[in-house]
């Protein structure tokens, strides 16, 4: 594979959906950075400039997945999104900056797969 | 005497008969020394009853009362007449019939001559007899009208002027008028001449006074012949009580009075040819006292029976010499030119003494020569003797007459008085009897009508008895004294009748002045008491024994506009409304039979014919000995006090109506109420659920993304037979469902309905138990901090319900934290003495304290003071019923402790739950159990597995049989049943409470525990334990798993139990 790996951040605070996560994502040959919440996110996407993909938690302590989001939007205007959550419902009444894709818990690693694909596809070169 | 020597015994005799039976008004009795009775007269036979043959040889005492007897009145009376002369009292007496009647009794001594004790005489006045006497009138009155009606009397109304209006057929026919038409308008009084003329013109004036002329007299018929008629002239009263008109009636009596003549003139006959056979004739010459002697004379003298020539001394010496002096006395008077009359005693030969009686007239001889007398002589030895015995009865007549306290007179048919009593002499005012017999005394004791009028002989009662034999009873006229004074007088006439001939009569009287005194202050007292109760604004009537109406007061007037007299007469039934007659008058007179008092009320129709309600009352009337008279009722109107009563009634029935239907609303309302709660409850916890689902649904999701996450990767990596990535994903997967269990196994307490089921809770468990569920719940953005005291008491309340108040004290601190903030759960043993426990209404003791703190917003005092109040909330419409902390509150009270609420705006807020220290351990609160390594079974131990899910029945099989036990499965509850029936060994049911085919795990074990006492039991259930335990709690081996579980910590929990823990 000749292709850059596009580094992504994952954002959840339940270690074990993120520990998943994680791994699919690394399987399908993403850079994976991890935050358990809010705060670490925006520590990981302030240093390493290069994360070309977001995936959050809605719901987490401390700032939420919409905060993380935001910031992500503000420094990186195109960034695509990917939120997962019992209630994407909620996404735009919370100020999800749009455009963005939701995954609904619970959902399969094949699902996430398949989402972060076609986010992605633009980018891979 | 003043009859002439021809009357003889007998006339006396029955003279004085006549006196005594006359005295029919009184009982006469006279008894022997001992009270034994000698005589019984006529009048005593009347008052008492008794016969004279009945009660001649008895005790007198009979007559007198038991009462009387019981206190030795009879012989009282007697000691009292022999020390004083007299004994007189009034009092009651019996009659022969039993009932007793009111006299008047005197008593006195009976003595002889000499005045020797012979026994008693008791004179007694039956005083009845004088109530009666109206009444006696107006049957009178009844009875003279039917006279009248049938009479062939001469029957004629008069005008006030004497005018002919109208005569009987009967008149018509012995008046001998054949056209009354001709004589109609007439003068009555001129077909009277003479003395009868003014004689009717005299009762025609009395009849226009209101009184009764009377007169007899000569008048002719109308065909010119001369008749005797009796006439009674008498007003007929109008409307005003005045005489309107006048009637005549005109009785023949010309037969009666020519009878009467010749009955007298016979008689004057039979007694001149009787005196003749026994009269000597003889003359006397004054001069000479020579006596030529008749035969009869000589004979009487005892000479020789012929004519013979005597000296007047061989007369007087004839005469026994007793008695010589008086005959020579009356020659003296005789020379004296006066009358001779002398009598004498003379001896016969045969030793015989008679007495003689001569008398004489003195005559001048026709031929100029001396004076002498010619006289005639009879024998009245006879009827010396006869008067001698009359004499004798005549005292005892006397005796009589002088003991009576009434005045007694006789009188001839001239009206001469010839007896009268000392009471007589006493009350007129003679000094002796001799001042008053022989005179004609109407003019002067009876001269004058009490209304001053005067009061002629011919029109007195008295005199007409004597006259024509006609009684007669009045009361209240006068009769005067000899000083001119007067008193009233009630007195009785009767005839003297000697062979159907009326000679006089006697005439009875008492002074009544004391008496219509009394009369009057009686009817002065029933004036006012009519007075009284004419003017009483009530109905006041009386009845009679029978319940007669005797009298009802004026107010029957002014109710019913009725006369008053009506009443009397039946008025009462016509007033009455007909329906509420039956049964007062039935109660009536029933209470009257027992003489009882008798209430009822009554309607009746007022003079307006309105209805009235009138409440009566009725009580029994005695007079002052308890003798029963008749009831005395008195009515009052009611009808406002009813209407009101009525108002009064409809009001409360009303008002309870009201107060029923407003209890019922409320009922209905707190049904409502109880249902809004209910579901206000349910859904309180729904919205402590819905904020866990929001809460918890992250974490569900989670953990279901985790746990199929894993299971899809581990798939995944077994099929790259990447195999160390297997563990990887198995603890992944593992971690995951643990905690989806540990959650899950919380959430059923929340969704459920229940009520206080106290049960001794430690704190710090449970709060522990639910830490993970706040911190889900608050959210990440509140920081959850825990205080739990070390050594924390354990309490008595509902472990859900403090739960339930738990989370929601979280919820609405995380509420009171928008931008987040601190919340921290403590547990604290508090002693609450004294001052503290007062100031937080709480009693003194010792509680559990818990308390959630928060760091949010506070509340201001005005929201602290109605915190507690149900549906009062600060949050948005939607976000809160505003009624946890009402709940809470009331959770706290019931459980016998408190809430307090501690705010500071800005601050933030502290809710302290204090519940009551309880004695008792802690049972199983909700805890981790951890997994402990599964111990290996006996040999031969075995279980029985009920379990509708083949699934878990596998797999609790499996991890079973893995541990060494054997192991029986059944898939519904009479499967389960079969295999206990049996005689397999079973050390242990573990059962499903849920099962289908009619039998749930508890009815299935229950069984299972009848077959086999003891069998140790487990249930494993997704629900509460509630719904395995009923209302009660387990028995003893019988234990609960709640699903989910770890298989690890099943076969831990089997492996206790069939230790036996």
């Amino acid at each position: 594979m000749t292709r850059t790996a596009l580094r992504a951040l994952v954002a959840e605070d339940d270690a074990i959906v993120r520990m998943l996560m994680v791994d699919t994502l690394q399987e399908d040959g993403y850079e994976v950075l991890e935050a358990k919440d809010g705060t670490d996110a925006f520590r990981l996407m302030d240093s390493p400039d290069d994360v070309r993909l977001i995936v959050t938690d809605f719901h987490m302590p401390g700032f939420d997945g919409v905060e993380v989001a935001r910031r992500a939007r503000a420094r990186h205007p195109a960034i695509p999104l990917l939120f997962v959550s019992a209630r994407s419902d909620l996404l735009t009444a919370a100020g999800a900056p749009e455009p963005y894709t939701a995954l609904r818990k619970p959902f399969t690693m094949a699902e996430l797969s398949e989402a972060v694909s076609k986010l992605t596809d633009g980018l891979k070169g | 005497m003043p009859d002439g020597p021809a009357e003889n015994r007998s006339d006396h005799e029955r003279r004085h008969r006549a006196i005594f039976d006359s005295a029919v008004d009184f009982g006469i009795v006279a008894t022997d020394t001992g009270g034994v009775v000698t005589d019984w007269n006529p009048g005593a036979e009347r008052i008492f009853g008794w016969s004279s043959a009945e009660m001649v040889g008895k005790p007198a005492e009979v007559f007198f009362t038991p009462e009387d007897r019981t206190e030795g009145r009879p012989s009282y009376e007697m000691r009292q007449s022999l020390e004083t002369g007299r004994a007189s009292d009034e009092r009651w007496h019996l009659r022969k019939d039993g009932c007793r009647f009111w006299a008047s009794g005197e008593m006195m001594p009976l003595r002889d001559e000499r005045g020797a004790h012979l026994g008693y005489l008791k004179i007694v006045r039956d005083r009845t007899q004088q109530r009666l006497d109206a009444e006696k009138q107006r049957a009178d009155a009844e009875f003279m009208r039917g006279v009248l009606a049938s009479s062939a009397d001469c029957i004629k109304v008069l005008d006030l002027a004497g005018h002919l209006l109208f005569m009987s057929e009967g008149g018509m026919r012995v008046m001998e008028v054949h056209d009354f038409e001709a004589i109609r308008g007439c003068p009555w009084p001129d077909f009277w001449h003479g003395q009868g003329n003014a004689n009717a013109l005299a009762a025609l004036e009395e009849a226009r006074n209101g009184r009764v002329g009377h007169f007899q007299g000569m008048a002719e018929t109308m065909a010119g012949n001369a008749r005797h008629w009796d006439v009674q002239v008498t007003p007929i009263m109008g409307a005003d009580a005045k005489p309107e008109k006048l009637l005549s009636v005109t009785r023949d009596i010309t037969d009666q009075r020519r009878a009467e003549a010749a009955e007298r003139e016979s008689e004057a006959l039979y007694k001149l040819s009787a005196q003749a056979a026994s009269t000597g004739a003889w003359e006397l010459d004054l001069q000479t006292r020579e006596c030529r002697l008749s035969a009869e004379m000589a004979s009487l003298l005892g000479m020789p029976a012929k004519r013979m020539t005597v000296a007047a001394d061989d007369w007087r010496d004839a005469i026994l010499p007793d008695y010589r002096s008086l005959f020579e006395a009356a020659l003296a008077r005789s020379a004296d030119g006066q009358p001779f009359e002398c009598e004498f005693r003379v001896a016969l030969k045969d030793g015989v003494r008679r007495t003689l009686y001569a008398r004489g007239a003195v005559a001048s001889p026709v031929d100029g020569g001396l004076p002498h007398i010619v006289g005639v002589c009879v024998d009245v030895t006879e009827r010396r003797r006869s008067q001698e015995a009359l004499r004798q009865s005549e005292g005892y007549v006397r005796m009589l007459l002088d003991s009576m306290s009434e005045g007694f007179y006789a009188v001839d048919r001239n009206g001469v008085m010839t007896l009268c009593n000392p009471a007589f002499l006493r009350k007129i005012g003679f000094r002796n009897e001799s001042e008053a017999l022989g005179r004609s005394l109407h003019d002067v004791i009876h001269h004058t009508h009490p209304d001053g009028s005067h009061y002629p002989a011919s029109d007195c009662p008295i005199y007409t008895c004597a006259m024509t034999g006609r009684a007669a009873h009045v009361v209240g006229e006068l009769f005067f004294r000899l000083d001119g004074s007067s008193f009233p007088v009630e007195y009785w006439a009767q005839p003297i009748e000697r062979d159907g001939i009326v000679e006089g009569a006697v005439c009875t009287f008492l002074d009544i002045t004391e008496r219509l005194r009394v009369e009057a202050a009686i009817k002065e007292s029933e004036a006012r008491f009519r007075h009284l109760a004419d003017s009483a604004p009530s109905l006041i009537w009386m009845t009679d024994t029978e319940g007669r109406w005797t009298f009802a007061n004026m107010h029957f007037d002014h109710v019913f506009g009725r006369r008053a007299e009506d009443f009397l007469h039946g008025a009462w039934d016509e007033v009455l409304v007909p329906e509420d007659v039956p049964v007062p008058r039935a109660e009536f007179a029933k209470a009257r039979s027992a003489r009882l008092p008798f209430a009822a009320e009554v309607r009746a129709y007022d003079a307006g014919g309105r209805v009235r309600w009138l409440h009566c009352e009725c009580v029994a009337r005695t007079d002052d000995l308890g003798n029963y008279l008749g009831y005395t009722c008195c009515g009052t109107d009611v009808t406002e006090a009813r209407m009101a009563a009525a108002e009064l009634e409809a009001r409360v029935e009303a008002r309870t109506s009201e107060l029923s239907g407003a209890l019922d609303r409320l009922r209905s309302e707190t049904g409502d109420r109880e249902k809004a709660e209910a579901q206000l409850r349910q859904s309180q916890k729904m919205e402590a659920v819905g904020q866990l689902t929001g809460g918890l649904a992250h974490d569900f999701n989670n953990l279901l993304t985790g746990i199929a996450g894993s299971l899809e990767l581990l798939k995944t990596r077994i099929g790259q037979k990447r195999y160390d990535m297997v563990d990887r994903y198995l603890d992944a997967a593992k971690g995951a469902s643990d905690r989806a269990a540990a959650l899950t196994h919380r959430l059923p307490a929340y969704s459920r309905q229940q009520t206080l089921a106290p049960t001794a809770v430690n704190a710090n468990g449970l709060a522990r138990s639910m830490e993970e569920l706040i911190r889900r719940t608050v959210g990440p953005a509140i920081q959850v901090d825990t205080d739990y005291a070390p050594d924390l008491w354990t309490t008595l309340c509902d472990p859900h319900q403090l739960e339930n108040a738990l989370l929601n004290l979280c919820i609405n601190a995380r509420d009171a934290m928008p931008d987040g903030g601190r919340l921290t759960i403590q547990t604290l043993n508090a002693e609450l003495r004294g001052g503290i426990a007062t100031d937080r209404d709480m009693a003194p003791g010792d509680y559990v304290e818990v308390r959630v703190t928060d760091t949010g917003v506070g509340m201001s005092p005005e929201t602290v003071a109605r915190a507690f109040e149900p549906f009062y909330t600060t949050k948005p419409i939607g976000q809160g019923t505003g009624l946890g902390l009402s709940m809470i509150y009331g959770f706290a009270r019931q459980s016998g402790g408190q809430v307090r609420i501690h705010s500071s705006l800005g601050v933030g807020t502290t809710m302290r739950i204090y519940l009551p220290r309880h004695a008792g351990v802690a049972e199983d609160a909700p805890k981790d159990v951890a997994p402990s390594p599964a111990a290996r079974a006996e040999a031969g131990e075995t279980v029985l597995v009920i379990d509708d899910e083949e699934t878990v029945r596998m797999l609790v099989g499996e991890v079973l049989a893995d541990l060494g036990y054997g192991v029986l499965e059944a898939e519904t509850g009479a499967a389960g049943l079969e295999i206990l029936q049996s005689d397999a060994r079973i050390d242990l049911l573990v059962t499903d409470v849920g099962l289908p085919g009619g039998m749930n795990g508890r009815q299935v074990a229950d069984a299972a525990r009848a077959m086999r006492p003891g069998l140790k039991v487990l249930y494993v259930t997704g629900y509460a334990e509630s719904a395995v335990m009923g209302s009660g709690r387990l028995e003893t081996g019988m234990h609960v798993m709640v699903k989910p579980f770890a298989l690890d910590d099943l076969a831990a929990r089997i492996r206790a139990i069939i230790e036996g823990e």
